[in-house]
Order: structure tokens, then sequence, then C-alpha cells
């Protein structure tokens, strides 16, 4: 859905402020890398709400997760353990997460009926169900919009392991859409060419830029805009490409989160965190157990669970959960039923959705399930319910529609509303 | 509480099992010479006839028992059958005696009223007789007695007229109480005839098991068994409410015994389908191992136990329970000489335990990932363990010495997909003679989110340590081989497991494809050889356990044959 500026919405406003942050170019940016990254959180906390998703990819198991279910025929070899929080019992997989339950909420009864790959991941991103003609823009590029502050050089949305697509930003533009980079491994090409030194190719940015205002002049819209946005976004990447690199990391840091691929993921995302990203998300991959599902549940989460926790821990002790709102999630949970290959397929009925930090009261649990799993018994609540959450958590308003064409675009479901037994 | 069904069809002969054991042994006469045989079992008689001897015996004193619980269900039923007719006699007095009073009534009443008539009369008379005869005292005073006479008699009608009503009140009252009876006798009368109707039929039936497992006891006598895959059928089935993930037959193969989805023990009796629990585990029970010559079972399950348990326990409860490992215990062995205990679990290490006293022996520390299975060598001087990634390690007993690896890693893959190693050494068996080792799992995964991959089991020559041949089936099957067992005799092995289907599969030790399968119902995880090489003992994923036989096939006659 192509962004054409003649809404007035959020999404012009948020565009034209960083616009006019944007046009002093890349002069401005070596004042937000002098800081230190204390002082950076310190100074996000005052100002800027954060957002990081958790995409556990493929449908996490919500019985070897936040909904365990032992004893019962569906609730595999798996037993529940107590957590920080008294009476709130998860999976034994999930060792450290039991002990920083008291930052986390538990929605355990998500019913998004829908078990397609997807489409779960549609619901799960947007708050709402494929419906031909409205492309709805996803999380990412919702929240950098609205809550990315002014000026900021740095794109608002990335994703950390995962692939980016335009396509999420919908009508919010290419501005919003999010910068993918695969791990440890800054965005490409950030380097300057061979033979083009810092002054020469401030020099021919420069130049690039007022030959561009001139071309934009009486014809602005969201491509020209995007051809910008992209030489001015990758000016600023090429600036703070320090960010990326894994070698100011200690080698202890690495240590704690572990040395493995989510590790490095999920270290990159606390530190795009502290450099001021809005809206960081990292992929876990792969949870799609329909075969082995709880060997393969024993190798995923031995990864996520100390990872995430240490993660949650270093925010908690930085002072950054207040401001930063951390999503658990996935396109769906898994079946009840245990199949014939030890495996768990595609269930969207009854799963559990973990969330944290800004806006949360932590330690609070929501939902039921039945006693072997398989149906949700009390507060049901889908996408629609979720996303009004998200929003009142980091005190943004979900009833008020972004509007793209003269059509409103609700950014969560006005059939549903906030889980308000969770926030805060 | 768990839900248990059993039916058996054991040899070609039919049982219904009854649940509850019984404790008293009675052997019949036509099988006692096989009893005294079974009981001594002669050693070097081959385990095929030693164990058909003992099924013969086994099911004649059982077929006894059954004969005897028909014979209380004859008697108890004769007794409710009098019952019955007593009562009905009952009524019969009753309703006799109510029709006699209600017919002596009017006779009673009429003869009252003559009575009743005929002390007016006499009265008269004498008021006659004192008025006419005022002077004649004697005359007077005869017809004061005649007056009295007649007032008794008039007085004893009324009595008997009385009797007559309370009587036929009384019989009127009682009869509802004895028609109750009746009743309540009739009632009590058809559980028990059904009851003499199915000790009747179940002792029908184990007389013709007898008959077959003394048939099939002759024949294996004239004619050596051997175990052939060609004619593999079903011969009994225990049906359960959880998924089966492992089991064992006990060695005098009375029972069969299994690990379940429901963190329980299993044993199932053979011979009469009762059921035990032995509850301790807190995960599934998925490692099972019996002691060569006692009692001893030890199971391993997925919370990191082991427990020691007697197999023969009526009321089965943890001998030792020993924290083995952290997280899953993957596989348990005893070894050869009946010492030692070895654990293989997902914290990559194997331990080795006393049997006697549960304590730790040796940490066998070096596999890189969780480790899947362990087994001992046959001459006992060796363990050999394999892991998630293939690495099959031995290590000398003793000495505890790692003597080398060998490479099974075509059973397994690093899927780049889920960032995980999938697969795995599923199952491990060494031939009776030592020489081969075979290692199975699920090789040429194309798929590892749908289990897609061929059923393999690699072999090795034990002595060089290289692998000599990777078995597959011969058709293109795609699942996991869970189940690897050398036949006794060495002459072939059985691999089970499945995906889509469940599946048998049979290899000669020097062909790479099966020369045969066998379709089961659905997934099987395990399988085992029962001591007489010729059953095998299967776990499902549908629930149930089935017995097969791959012995030669009795026919075995419907009737006993006409005399001449």
């Amino acid at each position: 859905m192509r962004c054409t500026y003649a809404c007035g919405s959020e999404s012009h406003l948020s565009r034209r402020s960083f616009l006019e942050g944007a046009a002093t170019g890349a002069l401005s940016l070596a004042g937000f890398a002098g800081m230190t990254q204390v002082r950076a959180a310190e100074e996000l906390a005052s100002k800027q709400k954060q957002v990081v998703v958790f995409d556990l990819h493929g449908g996490v198991s919500q019985l070897e997760t936040w909904d365990p279910k032992p004893n019962t025929d569906n609730g595999g070899p798996f037993e529940a353990i107590p957590t920080s929080v008294p009476g709130v019992y998860i999976s034994e997989l999930l060792p450290h997460s039991a002990k920083i339950m008291h930052h986390l909420a538990l929605v355990r009864g998500v019913n998004t009926k829908e078990d397609d790959h997807g489409k779960g991941s549609y619901i799960m991103h947007t708050g709402h169900r494929q419906t031909p003609g409205f492309e709805y823009p996803y999380l990412g590029p919702a929240f950098s919009t609205l809550l990315t502050p002014a000026g900021s050089p740095l794109p608002g949305y990335i994703k950390v392991a995962s692939g980016g697509n335009p396509r999420e930003a919908s009508f919010l533009g290419p501005r919003h859409a999010p910068v993918a980079i695969a791990g440890d491994k800054p965005p490409a090409n950030l380097g300057l060419p061979d033979g083009v030194d810092a002054e020469s190719d401030k020099r021919r940015r420069e130049m690039r830029a007022k030959i561009g205002q001139r071309f934009v002049q009486g014809r602005r819209q969201a491509m020209t805009e995007a051809y910008n946005s992209s030489f001015d976004q990758a000016a600023a990447l090429i600036a703070r490409k320090d960010i990326f690199d894994f070698n100011t990391i200690p080698d202890a840091e690495q240590e704690r989160y572990g040395k493995h691929d989510f590790g490095k993921h999920t270290l990159m995302a606390r530190k795009l965190l502290e450099n001021g990203i809005t809206f960081v998300q990292v992929q876990h991959s792969n949870y799609d157990t329909h075969s082995e599902n709880f060997n393969f549940h024993i190798e995923q989460l031995g990864e996520f669970d100390r990872t995430f926790a240490t993660f949650v821990t270093d925010l908690a002790d930085r002072g950054m959960l207040k401001h930063t709102l951390i999503i658990v999630l996935s396109e769906f949970g898994r079946t009840p039923k245990i199949n014939h290959l030890q495996g768990r397929d595609h269930w969207s009925k009854a799963w559990s959705v973990a969330v944290g930090g800004c806006g949360i009261k932590g330690g609070a649990v929501v939902g039921k399930t039945n006693e072997n799993g398989t149906a949700v018994i009390d507060r049901e609540v889908n996408g629609g319910h979720l996303f009004h959450t998200y929003y009142r958590a980091v005190g943004l308003d979900p009833t008020k529609a972004f509007y793209h064409e003269g059509r409103p675009f609700h950014k969560a479901d006005p059939a549903t509303g906030p889980i308000t037994e969770i926030l805060a | 509480m768990t839900k248990l069904t059993a039916s058996c069809l054991l040899a070609t002969g039919l049982l219904v099992f009854t649940v509850g054991r019984s404790t008293s042994v009675v052997v019949a006469d036509d099988a006692q010479s096989n009893v005294a045989a079974a009981a001594t079992p002669a050693a070097s008689e081959l385990p095929a006839i030693r164990f058909a001897r003992k099924d013969a015996a086994k099911l004649a004193e059982r077929a006894k028992q059954l004969a005897d619980a028909a014979g209380q269900a004859a008697a108890q039923f004769e007794v409710a059958t009098k019952a019955v007719a007593d009562a009905k006699a009952a009524v019969a007095v009753i309703d006799k005696t109510l029709a006699d009073a209600t017919a002596a009534i009017p006779l009673a009443e009429q003869a009252k009223v003559v009575a009743d008539k005929s002390v007016t009369d006499v009265q008269e008379a004498l008021k006659k007789t004192e008025a006419e005869k005022a002077n004649d005292q004697e005359a007077i005073n005869a017809a004061k007695t005649v007056v009295e006479t007649a007032a008794k008699a008039a007085a004893e009608k009324t009595k008997q007229l009385v009797d007559l009503g309370e009587a036929k009140k009384k019989n009127e009252t009682d009869k509802p109480i004895a028609t109750k009876k009746v009743t309540d006798a009739e009632a009590a009368l058809k559980p028990l005839a059904d009851a003499k109707a199915a000790a009747d039929k179940a002792a029908a039936e184990a007389q013709t098991a007898v008959q077959a497992a003394q048939k099939r006891l002759d024949a294996f006598i004239a004619t050596l068994p051997k175990a052939d895959p060609a004619v593999i059928r079903l011969v009994q089935k225990f049906t359960h409410t959880r998924p089966l993930l492992a089991c064992r037959f006990d060695a005098n193969a009375d029972y069969v015994i299994t690990g379940a989805q429901d963190n329980l023990v299993h044993r199932w009796d053979v011979f009469t389908g009762s059921h035990a629990e032995f509850a301790g585990h807190r995960s599934w029970v998925n490692a099972l191992a019996m002691h060569p010559s006692t009692n001893l079972l030890v199971s391993g399950a997925n919370e990191g136990q082991l427990i020691w348990w007697n197999v023969l326990d009526a009321t089965p409860t943890a001998q030792r329970t020993v924290a083995a490992h952290q997280g899953y215990v993957r596989a348990v062995a005893i070894s050869p000489d009946g010492q030692l205990v070895a654990s293989a679990g997902n914290d990559k290490l194997v331990k080795v335990w006393n049997v006697a006293d549960g304590s730790l022996v040796q940490t066998l520390t070096g596999h890189g990932s969780h480790v899947y299975n362990v087994g001992f060598h046959p001459s006992g001087k060796f363990i050999v363990s394999g892991d998630l990634k293939g690495v099959l390690k031995q290590w000398e007993v003793g000495t505890w010495k790692h003597v080398r690896d060998l490479d099974a890693g075509i059973l397994t893959k690093y899927d780049p997909t889920f960032k995980a190693d999938c697969g795995g050494i599923r199952s491990l068996d060494f031939s009776p003679d030592g020489k081969l080792l075979a290692a199975a799992g699920i090789a040429d995964v194309t798929n590892a989110f749908a289990g897609v991959g061929v059923p393999t089991v690699a072999l090795f020559d034990f002595e060089t340590g290289t692998r000599t041949k990777v078995l597959k089936p011969k058709d293109n099957f795609q699942g996991t081989c869970w189940g690897v067992k050398f036949h006794p005799s060495g002459e072939f092995l059985v691999g089970a497991g499945g995906g889509g289907a469940g599946s048998l599969w049979f290899w000669k030790p020097d062909d790479e494809k099966s020369f045969f399968a066998f379709k089961l119902p659905t997934v099987a995880y395990d399988v085992t050889f029962h001591p007489d090489g010729l059953r095998l003992a299967v776990p499902l994923y549908d629930k149930t356990l089935v017995v097969y036989d791959l012995g030669p096939k009795v026919e075995v006659a419907a009737a006993p044959p006409a005399a001449k």
C-alpha cells in the first residue's frame, strides 16, 4: 500500500519531523554517537518508549513454556517449576525465565483461530486478520512512527536475524520499514568504497541532497522520500556502524548471553535499544516441531531461556525495563495432542504470549486453559486485545486510527479492548 | 486412574483374561508331567521348547483354576436357584392357607349362625320349662345344662370364625413379603447365571488354549521350531490409555513390562492379562532394563531418575531411587554378569552404578551432546554409548578407559533451519556373539520438521570398529527406526519404528535391504524378543502393546477327533 501523504496522518507528521532532523544531514550524527551507553539509556528513559519483540518463529509450544500441563495426556514429559511469582508455574525448560517471572506477565488465553504460519504471523504482528484491500502496518513500523523522537538519525525499526519486508510498513512509508541485520554483522556495505575518504563522502552526499531537494519540489510523494530516506538512513548507519560492531563487546558479555546466534542477536538487540532504536525484533528459529517436539524444545528453549532471562535482567538493572516493552510471541502455539512423531502441530485455539517491562504489571497471569490445554476457559483474547494492550503499555491511544486515503486503519480491533489485568 | 483392557489370542487357542492374580497353584492332571519339567527345565533344552512347555503348564494351571472357578460359579448358581424355589414354595404355602381360610370362613359363619340359633332355641326352652315346670327342679337344671352346652358351642364357633379371619389377614400381610423374596431371589440369580456362563466359557476357552499349547509343544518337540518373519502374526494385545514407549519381558516371560507417557511402568501378566502399575517416576519412562538372572528391573525416565524394582512385587514399590542425570535418562542397561547398571542422559554423561547398592561406580565423560543410548558388550568387557550427533563411544569396563569412537554420523543431521541437531542413536544392540554392533535411527533426513528420512541401522564390525553395512527398508519407507534387536540366533535383526505408518523390518546382517517388512497399526517406539526367540513385543503410539509370533503355525482341531 503506497504512502501518498495526502492524509495528514500521524505518520505524515512524524515523517516531516524526521525529515527536518535529517535535513541537517549527517552533521548532527556525531553528537548522538558521542554519548556513553548508560547516559544514552538514561536519556532515553526520560523521553522514549521502546519495544522489543522476541519472535519464536515456527510456533513455540505453550505447553513447554508458559502454560505447562504436567501429568495429563497432553502434558508431555516435562515438569512444571515454581517461579519468582508465588503460585505461578512454568515449564521446567525455562528455569532462568522462572527467576525473572516478576518482570513478566503471562497471557494464557490467546485464541487467534488461525493455524497458518503466514496468516497467524500477520495477526500477531498487525493485530488484525488479513483482509483484502487492507494492508495494516506491522507493530514495528507503527511504533517506529509513533514513538521515534523527532530528529532521530537511526532507523526506528530494526529486525535482527530475519529478513525485513518493506510491506510491513504499508502506508506508513519506507522510513519505518524494517532495517534487517543478520546478527553480529552490520547491514551490508557500511564501509566507504576504496578511494573515498570521509570528507569527500560528506561532500558528495551534500551534493546529492541539493540535487534531490530540487527534484522533490512540487512532486513530493512517498517514492521520492523513500529514495531520499534510504540515503539519509544509509548515511546515519555509516556514521553509527560502531553499534553493530561485536568486537567492542567484552567476551564475558557474550558468555553471559550464550555463545550462539540467538545470544549474539539478543545482545545486539540490547545494544540497539541502548542506542535509541525504538523497535527491535529478534527472531529465534525454529519451533515448528511437527516431529520431535520435545527434543527440539530442549534445544531451542535451552538457548532461549538463559539468553532471554539475561536480557531482561540487564534491562532491569540498567533502568531500561521501565520504558521498554518486551513481547514474546509466535505465530501460534502447538497442538496439545502429541502426535505419532512425538511432535506437536499448529494450534491457535489456546496458547500463550508473555509480555513484560514498560506499562506491564510484572507477575500477572491472565487467562486460563482447561485441564489438558485444549481450550481457553477463562478470559479468552485475540490479536486485537493484545494490540490494545501493547499500545496502552507504551502510553499510546489504540482507539485513534491511522488514516490512509481517507480510510481509517484501526490500530487495534475496536471490537476488543486492552487486557487491563496485566497493565500496570 | 488408568483404565485397562486386555485380550489374548495366545497360540491359536483363546484366553479371556480376568482381573487379579490367583495365588493358589493347582495343576491339572494331564499337565502334571509338563509342570514338573517346567519347574526344573533342562538347561540344554532349546528356549523355544522350554517356553512352549512352560506355556502349556501355565495354561493348564490356569485352565484348572478357571474350571474350579466355573465349578464355584455353578455351585453358587445352584444355591441361588434353590433359594428361588424355596421362596416360591413359601408363597405357595401362603396361597394355600389363604385359600383354605377364605373357603372356611363362610362355613364357620354358617356354623356360628346355627350355634347362635341353637342357643336362642335352648334359652327359649329353658324359659318355657321354668314357667311350666317351676317345681321340677330337675327339668330346669337339665334345660340349663342344655343352654350352657349350646352357649359353649356357639362361643367355640365364634372363636373359630375369628381365628379364621385373623389367619386370612396374616397371610394377606405375609404374601407381598414372600412374593418380594421370590423377586429378590430371581434377581440375585441373574448375575450368577451370567457369571456361570462366563466362567464356563472362560474354562472352555482355557481348555482349548491348553490343547493348543500342548499341541504346539508336541509339534516343537517333533520338529525344532525356527523363527520366520514371513509367518508373523498377532498373538496378544494389551490396551492402555497413553502411548507406550519401551518394553521388556521378565526372564521367565511371565510378564511384559512397558514404560509409558503417563510416567508409570506397567506390568501385564501374559497368561492372565492382569495389570500392575509401578509409580515413582515423574516423567515419561523411556528406559527399561531387566537383570539377567534376578527379578530386578531398573527403569529410567525423563526426569533424570533411575528406579530399582522387584518386577514380581504383587504391589510394586520403588526399592531404590537414584537421581542419576540432569535432564532425561535416555537409556539404561545391566551388565551380563548382573553387577553393573549403565545409564545415559541428556547431561552428556554415561554413568555406571553398582546393582547391589545403587552407588556410583564411574562417570564416563566425553560425549559432546545428549547421550541417547548405552549397552554392554556380551562379553561384559565394554560399554558402548551413542549420542545425538551419531558418535558411538566404546569404554572399557573396570579401567573405564575410553577405547575409541565409532562413527554413526549417518544417523544425525544438523538442520540449518532449526539450528539444531536431529536424529541420534535411537537404539543399539550387539549380536549374541558380540561380533556386530547395530545402531538405529534416522538417516537421509530431508525434512527435520516432519521427521522425513529413512529408518536406518548402521552395522559395525566390533573388532575393527568399521561400519560394514547400512541397513534400510527395501521399500521407500520414511520415518525413524526407534528400536533394533538381534534375534538370539544372530541370523537376523528386527527394527521397529515408523513415520506416517508403523513398521517392523527384518534384515540379514549381510544384506543392506530388509528381506521382510511388516506393517504395524502405528509407530513403534521399541522392540524386544520373548526369551523363546519366537515372539516379540512392540510398544505402540496407539496405546497398545502387541505381541507377535514368528514361530511355526500349529493347526489345532476345533474339537477332539471322533473315536473310531
